[in-house]
């Protein structure tokens, strides 16, 4: 599906009463099944945006739209990778994965088989019944993954999901997601201030602005999906991302 | 197997310390592991021990499930809204600070000797303890986490019992451990001052006896029976529980 963003500001109110204004006219589109990267300094409203387009604040000026849809958390399907797995770790994969079927309303029936889908799809099948603390980090957040994508999200958000890794883990996750992207519906935009990831995996890069944040600079990766971290355009574009957030 | 070897270990030393000062020390100030023995089993022949344990279990019971309620609604309130936590805390405090040696006490002069002080005395000392303890468990409820089930868009009743319930549990087995051990401690107070039943009261009258094996026997035969409950069912319960969590290594 193909999801807008049209001027969007948002401001909030400082303890003191002062606005602080977070957004200041934040537009972009990613395209059906694209994948949009966002980056951006520390502090520029990423979350801000991310919980926009979760549905969990409303923007103050502007529009969210999913194929021409306004943005409504009770009617599209918004998948949510977070920066640390936040499984429920006295639960099994298995019901971690389950947990997000259920709240979406899905028949017991239809479950089981959809769990198991996903799980395939993440390469942790053979772990379905294992306890989160029992795998490692990379695993923990392959079964975040695997929950947000088992409600078949029209849009799936992830927020920095690799930061926490250890790099030849991450660089690994990366690459499955490169993998199994190719396999799931949903539109993405993935969250980083990693411009090497960001050029990577995207389509297209967005690099937003410090606070209040507009959209700084906007690059489209021409290039096909199988990729390698090596490839001269991932290099390419990592250094126009570098050169347009102003470090060289 | 190791595990039983140790525990076993260290029962026996417990009564083996026992024995050792006991040869110091005439039977009539310190008797040994023997004979306080032998008198808890005379005790629960002639049925007493029984009559008495009952009364005091069921006093401890009732003050304490009802004690357990109550902490468990307003401990969760003073952890989730702030106006609560301000209204209550001084409340928890004050009560935490009071001996339950004057629970007992007021509870017995307020009341008399009925069935009403004891289990009055264990509820008012019991509930200051396990609305901290539940307080204190809400407070470390994992928001990430309820934030996840919010995105999720998961029901309530999913929230409280997938992600609320368990993060609790060990606060409540917890609470449930030092409210049973609170509980005993105050009820045998109450009993020496104003009931006529009860462990409590079965040591005071064996003490006005100058009986140093009847109150052994008393006091070995309830502290044996907790023990006894300590391991046929809180630690199975805790141990289904937690078997989620990996052991710990050093």
């Amino acid at each position: 599906m193909r999801l807008q963003v049209r001027g969007v500001g948002k401001r909030f109110r400082r303890s003191d009463g002062r606005p602080l204004e977070v957004l200041d006219d934040v537009s972009f589109t990613v395209e059906p099944r694209g994948f949009a990267c966002l980056v951006g300094p520390s502090g520029c409203g990423k979350s801000t945006i991310l919980n926009l387009l979760a549905g969990l604040i409303a923007p103050d000026a502007g529009t969210i739209t999913i194929d021409g849809l306004a943005l409504d958390r009770r009617s599209h399907r918004i998948g949510y990778v977070f920066q640390r797995p936040r499984l429920l770790n006295w639960r099994t994969v298995e019901q971690n994965v389950d947990f997000a079927l259920r709240a979406d309303g899905v028949p017991a029936a239809e479950r089981r088989p959809r769990v198991h889908d996903v799980l395939t799809l993440v390469g942790l099948d053979q772990f379905a019944d294992e306890y989160p603390l029992s795998l490692s980090g990379g695993m923990q957040q392959r079964v975040a993954i695997a929950r947000a994508l088992a409600i078949a999200p029209d849009v799936l958000l992830m927020d920095e999901p690799f930061s926490h890794l250890d790099e030849l883990t991450a660089r690994a996750q990366r690459r499955e997601l490169l993998r199994f992207r190719e396999k799931i519906e949903a539109t993405i935009v993935f969250v980083t201030h990693n411009a090497l990831e960001a050029a990577y995996l995207a389509d297209r890069v967005y690099v937003l602005s410090p606070r209040p944040t507009r959209i700084a600079a906007e690059f489209a990766i021409e290039a096909p999906r199988t990729r390698q971290i090596e490839d001269a355009y991932v290099i390419e574009t990592q250094r126009a991302v570098l050169g347009a957030l102003g470090i060289e | 197997m190791r595990r039983l070897a140790v525990w076993a270990l260290s029962v026996s030393s417990i009564v083996g310390l026992w024995m050792m000062v006991a040869a110091f020390f005439p039977p009539t100030l310190l008797p040994g592991p023997d004979v306080v023995g032998w008198r808890l089993v005379e005790l629960m022949a002639t049925g007493d021990f029984w009559v008495h344990l009952r009364a005091t279990i069921q006093r401890v019971a009732v003050g304490f499930v009802l004690a357990f309620v109550v902490s468990v609604a307003a401990g969760t309130l003073m952890g989730a809204r702030r106006l609560a936590e301000g209204i209550f805390e001084p409340w928890v405090l004050v009560g935490l600070t009071i001996p339950g040696l004057c629970w007992a006490v007021l509870a017995v002069m307020w009341f008399g000797i009925t069935e009403v002080a004891p289990v009055v005395a264990i509820f008012v000392v019991v509930l200051p303890m396990l609305t901290l303890n539940m307080w204190q468990g809400t407070k470390s409820l994992d928001r990430d986490l309820l934030e996840m089930a919010h995105v999720f868009r998961a029901p309530w009743t999913s929230v409280m019992r997938e992600v609320v319930l368990p993060q609790l549990l060990p606060f409540g087995l917890a609470g449930a451990r030092l409210g049973f051990a609170l509980g005993w401690k105050v009820v045998v107070l109450s009993e020496m001052f104003g009931l006529t039943s009860g462990v409590g009261y079965m040591i005071n009258r064996s003490f006005s006896a100058y009986s140093m094996d009847d109150v052994l026997a008393w006091t070995v035969g309830f502290t044996a029976v907790m023990f006894a409950f300590e391991y046929a069912v809180m630690l199975p319960v805790e141990r289904r529980l937690v078997r989620w969590r990996p052991a710990v290594q050093f």
